[in-house]
């Protein structure tokens, strides 16, 4: 059996991938992973999130679908397109858990301030 | 259907790759020979193909936009059109979906900023991504 290496991950596509690995097995829309990235010291835009999401999706570290239902607070005559919900692939785990083990190999004076 | 559409993909990769080869020898070209007019040309010659490029490549993905009601505040052929000339259908989507949430879709306004300011940032990042897949610097 050979091992492929795992795909490098950018810094906004660990953090998504980090956000939804968080979420599983729930799947999250681009604007709740905006909104809870807003906590942290990274930031997710709302205008380069779906352009990520695609480019991740593409790579094959997240798959997506589209919601079957409105959300709760949806009344009728409201304007609705399904949401697109995303979920972390094991490819997106593997290339997550690579990243968090490279992180940790760095020596510890080179990360405290 | 999915493998066709992958070799398409490639072969307009190609074609991207000479036009981008032809606009940097166009531009220094003139530069060179000191003409403004000539480089200013050359390069508003690459956005119309790049423009137009994307919009054909995208047509298909697209096509359910037009079933679709425009929502508040929102000039939905317009912003479809600008999705195409992005090749984001993910984008068209995401936006749009986020106007089902109160805070975003609650008034025309709110919609309108939300669109505007999600637009310049995605802009800039596609181009990034596209000049990086042109000089395979994203392997």
């Amino acid at each position: 059996m050979t091992d492929t290496p795992a795909t490098k991950l950018s810094l906004t596509e660990a953090l998504i991938a980090h956000l939804l690995r968080e979420s599983a097995p729930a799947p999250l829309f681009g604007l709740e992973l905006v909104r809870r990235s807003s906590s942290g010291d990274l930031k997710l835009k709302k205008g380069t999130i779906y352009v990520t999401l695609e480019r991740m999706e593409k790579k094959g570290l997240v798959t997506s679908e589209l919601e079957t239902s409105p959300p709760p607070h949806f009344k009728e005559g409201d304007f609705y397109i399904p949401r697109r919900m995303y979920r972390l692939t094991p490819a997106g785990e593997q290339a997550l858990i690579a990243l968090e083990q490279a992180v940790a190999r760095i020596p510890g004076f080179l990360v405290r301030s | 259907m999915e493998q066709a559409h992958l070799s398409a993909e490639s072969a307009l990769d190609h074609l991207d790759r000479g036009v981008v080869l032809f606009t940097l020898g166009g531009v220094v070209f003139n530069a060179t020979e000191a003409s403004l007019a000539g480089v200013l040309l050359t390069a508003l010659a690459t956005l119309l193909y790049a423009v137009t490029r994307n919009r054909i490549a995208n047509l298909e993905d697209f096509e359910f936009a037009e079933s679709l009601p425009s929502p508040p505040g929102i000039d939905l052929g317009r912003f479809t059109l600008i999705c195409q000339w992005l090749g984001s259908r993910q984008l068209f989507e995401g936006l749009l979906g986020d106007l089902v949430d109160p805070e975003i879709g609650g008034s025309a306004e709110a919609a309108r900023r939300h669109i505007r300011a999600a637009l310049w940032p995605a802009l800039w990042a596609r181009l990034r991504e596209k000049i990086q897949a042109l000089f395979w610097m994203d392997r």
